[in-house]
């Protein structure tokens, strides 16, 4: 574990980040945690979720963390309500990706190997947070 | 050495310990908070991956206590830290806090054994602006013998001081995030530390330890820097 | 006219409601996308209600007194329409809508990031509300 937790400049949000994940995971363990039949949050959904908090950049934005209906981790980028990034992180490297950034939206697919963040993302990040004064990684 | 504007962005003082084998942090919280809110009104939790983890007890690893000013007291599952950043003055104003929050710790935890104390300084350096990467060797001692076309971005090195025993791990970054219109930031992370088995009671043995490991860390950290970089502090 | 008393059509200026059984649904004050995600197991619909703004907590209290509800995400019919959606009034229980017509791929994976993108339509112009 070397000094990771130790250091709260050099990884402070991260460990942040990686402890919110285990968090949602502790609290959403149940099935049916929302009273419509949810599924309780999954354990590969979430070590995918610290690995891609894990493969950040440093000086990258650390997202904020929501459980899914169907048991997946939420990634989001929020500048404001109208200028979100939004990943989806479920059983398999395939990551949902939808994005608003005032007018412009889209949505797409990318693969996360579990070590180097999509370009497309870490570009998605930049452009949403670019203004904000955030949590960095 | 007593520099103007160091380029300390975090200090950290970590005394790893052996718990209580019945131990269970997650249990001490909310003593954990009344005894450190005083000075450390914040609070965060710290949860640490587990295998077959959805037990939060479990996975518990620290509980950080934050000041409302530039510091903060980590009671983690192996041990304490106390952590300092910017504006940073000199450790020997810190050494009375860190005796009392390390004292609280103690009558919290009882540790049976100190296994190692370490001392860490985490340095953010900015470069003057046009400076290009292959010309950081005027400011820093990289060491690394590399040809002229290429780039040093990591170097890391471990040493052990002759007559103390003390350790020291020495990582140098030159950080990716370098933007063309900025000068390349340098992270200079000296960790000292020393491992042995010592009595948590006794905290004149454990400053003593730290005051060497300083002397240590400043040495290496003079050593690392060219003048023209240490002017830069001064 | 439906047993509630509210008409059938549930119309653009409406209030709706989506109630929030996570803490981390929300950030300080914005609804995140996952509140709104549909349910599969609900033949892919969000389940809201239609409210003024004086029962808002009954309405929650009524609906599943063992499930904690943290809040609400409120915002206008219209909002969901301008993300290409329908509400459609589904009662019992009173008051229910729910919001369809979510986009449906070959590819589940494509289909989460296009339900997801519309999703952040709709809490673009959520209000948040706490209890």
């Amino acid at each position: 574990m070397e000094a990771m937790y130790e250091s709260v400049w050099l990884y402070g949000p991260r460990t942040e980040a990686i402890s919110e994940i285990l968090s949602v995971v502790a609290t959403h363990c149940r099935p049916d945690w929302d009273g419509e039949g949810a599924e309780a949050i999954s354990q590969l959904a979430a070590d995918r979720a610290i690995a891609f908090i894990r493969a950040l950049p440093r000086g990258v934005p650390v997202p904020e963390i929501a459980p899914e209906h169907d048991g997946s981790i939420s990634l989001d980028w929020i500048d404001s309500r109208s200028r979100v990034l939004s990943i989806s992180i479920g059983v398999s490297d395939r990551l949902a990706v939808a994005w608003l950034d005032g007018t412009n939206q889209g949505h797409a697919v990318e693969r996360f190997d579990g070590e180097r963040i999509p370009p497309l993302i870490l570009e998605r990040i930049r452009e949403t947070m670019g203004n904000a004064s955030v949590r960095v990684s | 050495m007593r520099l103007a504007h160091p380029p300390i962005v975090e200090m950290v003082v970590d005394i790893d310990c052996d718990l209580p084998a019945d131990l269970e942090i997650a249990d001490l919280e909310q003593r954990a908070r009344e005894l450190y809110s005083d000075r450390y009104p914040g609070f965060r939790r710290i949860l640490h991956p587990l295998p077959g983890f959805g037990d939060i007890r479990e996975a518990t690893y620290a509980f950080q206590f934050l000041e409302e000013g530039p510091g903060l007291v980590q009671l983690r599952r192996d041990g304490f830290s106390f952590n300092r950043f910017p504006p940073y003055t000199d450790l020997d104003e810190y050494l009375p806090e860190i005796r009392r929050a390390w004292q609280i710790f103690v009558d919290l935890v009882a540790p049976v054994a100190i296994r190692r104390i370490g001392l860490r300084y985490i340095n953010h350096i900015l470069v003057p602006s046009g400076l290009r990467i292959a010309d950081l060797n005027e400011y820093l001692h990289l060491g690394s013998g590399l040809p002229d076309d290429m780039t040093l971005k990591f170097n890391e090195y471990l040493a052990i001081e002759d007559v103390t025993g003390n350790e020291v791990r020495v990582r140098m970054v030159i950080d990716a995030q370098e933007r063309p219109d900025q000068p390349p930031p340098v992270i200079l992370d000296i960790a000292g530390s020393r491992r042995h088995s010592a009595d948590p009671q006794v905290w004149e043995n454990i400053e003593t330890t730290i005051l060497g490991l300083r002397r240590m860390a400043n040495a290496v950290f003079q050593s690392s820097l060219t003048e023209q970089c240490l002017t830069l502090f001064r | 006219m439906l047993p509630s008393g509210f008409p059938e059509a549930v119309a653009d200026e409406e209030t709706l409601a989506r109630f929030l059984t996570s803490s981390s649904y929300f950030s300080a004050t914005t609804v995140k996308p996952a509140a709104f995600l549909p349910n599969p197991k609900a033949g892919m619909t969000t389940s809201v209600f239609r409210h003024d703004a004086g029962n808002l907590i009954q309405i929650a209290r009524d609906r599943r007194p063992d499930v904690s509800i943290h809040g609400a995400a409120v915002c206008k019919a219209a909002a969901v329409r301008a993300a290409k959606l329908e509400v459609v009034a589904e009662e019992p229980p009173p008051l229910h809508a729910n919001i369809v017509g979510w986009p449906v791929e070959a590819d589940p994976v494509l289909q989460k990031a296009a339900q997801r993108e519309k999703a952040l339509v709709i809490t673009s112009k959520c209000k948040l509300v706490l209890f």
